[in-house]
């Protein structure tokens, strides 16, 4: 008999979605979807306020990426105030990149060590009561700790810069607003309150080194779980490295050729649309030369580290040889190596960090500069999760008339389809019976995008994730729900 | 002794005179979500609570390292409970209650995972201040100020004076 399965909510991710999967008579997976269900509205409300309020505003999308919003948007109502990227002071751009690691890494070690490190320490099929970070601590000490740590020391750096560890202010119009002082940058180098940045550097090695010996047990299922060709998008540098703060946009097909050749970002509007489905709150982005059925891209850390060329670290740099070695300098499709990829950001991170914080830039007192208004302004930065869009324009009053925000998670949103369509294939179809195991393979694959719901509707309130299985009727036969 | 997170989000306070740490859970931007951390203000104004105040959103994972370096915690939060005198007050213990989500952790939640991590178990207690209102605004509900008020007269008139309690004594000055 036809069936429709529902996961609702899915979990351990950032925000409210839910899957439905469709079987037909035989048993086998006609259709998956991966829904969002909140709705957005971010775009509208700030339409009316002063440009100056947007980075403001715009961070409360989300509690675990606020600074990627607060930069992004930063750096587009710089261009309102007529600076260009280029043309902050050293200060001002080394302090944002600083809070920018910063954000990067909390975020970074907090998925790995909270939300992904369970289906890898318990198995996808372990009891669900098992699946949590409690039992990480609890089976893993050592691990969790370092987790714990780690976390906190992005945090840290953030509260440090932007005066709190969520929701913090540290941009302005053309700068930053506060000086950093040495007793604030002595902090994360002398190992006396907190562990310090060399023992950051050391602990992401060790992680990595996890990941590495975690993959030689578990190739089989780490390289082909989820697994498809797709198009990839990244920020890079002019020498093609990887830059997460500010660069050119690039993008390959699946067989490693250049779709997008390294764009400034302000020409953005020329090369991306967004496509709709009636099932799903979130948007579909794609590039328009090469259309919607071609044209998406993944994008993230395995995306990222398949479209540079190089990681301007050195230890990083080791580590990016090895995995771009393991596919022999192809793009490297498979979902589960997010992790890997994460994880030597993890490490990218903490080495800027640590350059950063020996540089006496920081500590400088040219903290804002200001250019001819302009009426329009464009930010996009690497988030966590991906490239992140923000674009303004204002009228003669500085009032904002227009807002698009183009999310990292919505970048995925095909991908993450693509790999919820792929495991319900793969694992449900012609099952006698379809396990709890079975569909939290579902959540696992959409896991490893760390997709922030929240951000990509731009919704407010409560927001869990959830799947359902239904018949060929439309009947519901199995939903997956945890309140 | 470390200085508490977040303590920047909140009017500077004085060098604390005790190993007490008072977590003030909620969001001043949904109405009476915003009761712990109004709760947190008049005490620091008192002048008469001895230990650090952290104003947080909401418990988070990394808190089970913060807690290890106090003796003793206070967790206060708004409550949709039905508290006859507007709040409720009481000892907790660790507990394993996680659910599914990293979004909801209890007070008893965090206990735990600083014992598991740690090994160290911080004397800890709830205080739950009773709320109406719950929309996206700033400002606190009238029934929310009376509980406000009854839980502080609860704290400044009785709670301090309990001096045999030697858990509690030190929390407060005259």
């Amino acid at each position: 008999m036809p069936k429709k399965i529902v996961i609702d909510p899915v979990t351990r991710v950032e925000g409210h979605g839910k899957v439905t999967i469709h079987l037909n008579d035989q048993g086998s997976v006609d259709e998956a979807y991966f829904h969002i269900v909140e709705f957005r509205g971010f775009e509208r409300f700030v339409q009316g306020h002063p440009y100056w309020e947007a980075p403001l505003l715009v961070q409360r999308l989300c509690g675990i990426c606020p600074v990627s919003h607060h930069l992004a948007a930063a750096k587009a109502i710089d261009q309102i105030v007529g600076i260009d990227p280029s043309s902050l002071s050293p200060t001002a751009n080394k302090l944002r990149r600083l809070l920018h690691y910063g954000q990067v890494f909390q975020s970074h070690a907090l998925h790995f060590f909270y939300l992904a490190s369970p289906d890898l320490l318990f198995g996808t099929d372990a009891p669900a009561e098992k699946r949590n970070v409690v039992h990480v601590a609890i089976s893993n000490p050592d691990l969790a700790q370092k987790g714990i740590l780690m976390r906190k020391f992005g945090q840290e750096i953030i509260k440090a810069i932007a005066g709190k560890r969520i929701h913090g202010i540290a941009a302005v119009p053309g700068g930053v607003h506060k000086t950093f002082f040495p007793e604030e940058r002595d902090f994360f180098l002398n190992s006396k309150e907190i562990p310090s940045v060399d023992t950051m550097i050391e602990w992401s090695q060790e992680i990595i080194q996890f990941i590495k010996d975690y993959h030689a047990r578990h190739y089989t299922w780490l390289d082909a779980f989820a697994t498809y060709p797709s198009g990839h998008l990244g920020m890079v540098s002019k020498d093609g490295s990887l830059d997460l703060y500010d660069g050119r946009l690039r993008a390959i097909d699946a067989n490693g050729n250049k779709t997008l050749h390294d764009i400034p970002c302000d020409d953005y509007t020329q090369y991306f649309t967004e496509g709709v489905e009636r099932w799903s709150y979130m948007k579909f982005p794609y590039l328009k030369h090469l259309g919607r059925k071609n044209g998406w891209n993944r994008v993230g850390p395995l995306s990222r580290l398949n479209v540079c060329d190089r990681l301007s670290t050195p230890l990083a740099q080791q580590e990016l040889e090895i995995f771009k070695a393991y596919t022999t300098g192809k793009p490297n499709h498979s979902t589960m190596h997010y992790h890997w990829a994460r994880l030597i950001e993890l490490l990218y991170c903490a080495e800027m960090m640590k350059e950063l914080l020996l540089d006496s830039d920081i500590l400088g007192d040219d903290l804002t500069r200001t250019g001819l208004r302009r009426p329009e302004g464009i930010g996009i930065i690497e988030a966590p999760r991906g490239t992140l869009i923000h674009h303004y324009k204002v009228d003669e009053q500085g009032m904002i008339t227009k807002c698009n925000l183009i999310v990292s998670t919505t970048h995925n949103n095909e991908g993450m389809n693509r790999a919820v369509r792929k495991v319900a294939h793969d694992n449900l179809n012609g099952q006698q019976e379809i396990t709890e195991g079975m569909l939290n393979e579902v959540e696992v694959a959409i896991r490893a995008f760390d997709p922030c719901l929240s951000c990509a509707t731009h919704a407010l309130g409560k927001m869990p994730l959830r799947l359902s299985v239904f018949d060929h009727k439309g009947d519901l036969v199995t939903k997956k729900t945890k309140q | 002794m470390l200085i508490p997170n977040d303590i920047t989000d909140y009017p500077l306070q004085e060098q604390a005179k005790s190993d007490v740490l008072l977590m003030a859970i909620g969001n001043t931007s949904r109405q009476d979500d915003g009761l712990a951390w109004a709760f947190a203000n008049k005490l620091r104004e008192s002048g008469r609570f001895t230990g650090h105040i952290h104003p947080c959103y909401q418990l988070q994972v990394e808190d089970s390292e913060l807690i290890t370096h106090y003796s003793s915690i206070i967790f206060v939060d708004a409550s949709h409970n039905d508290l006859p005198n507007g709040y409720g007050f009481r000892a907790i213990r660790p507990d394993n209650d996680f659910t599914f989500t990293t979004h909801a952790l209890s007070p008893m939640g965090l206990l735990y995972l600083c014992e598991v991590l740690y090994d160290k178990c911080p004397k800890a207690f709830v205080l739950e201040i009773k709320g109406y209102q719950w929309e996206l605004e700033e400002g606190l509900s009238v029934g929310a100020k009376k509980s406000l008020d009854a839980s502080l007269k609860f704290v400044f008139d009785e709670l301090s004076k309990q001096a045999t309690n030697s858990d509690l004594k030190h929390w407060f000055v005259d």
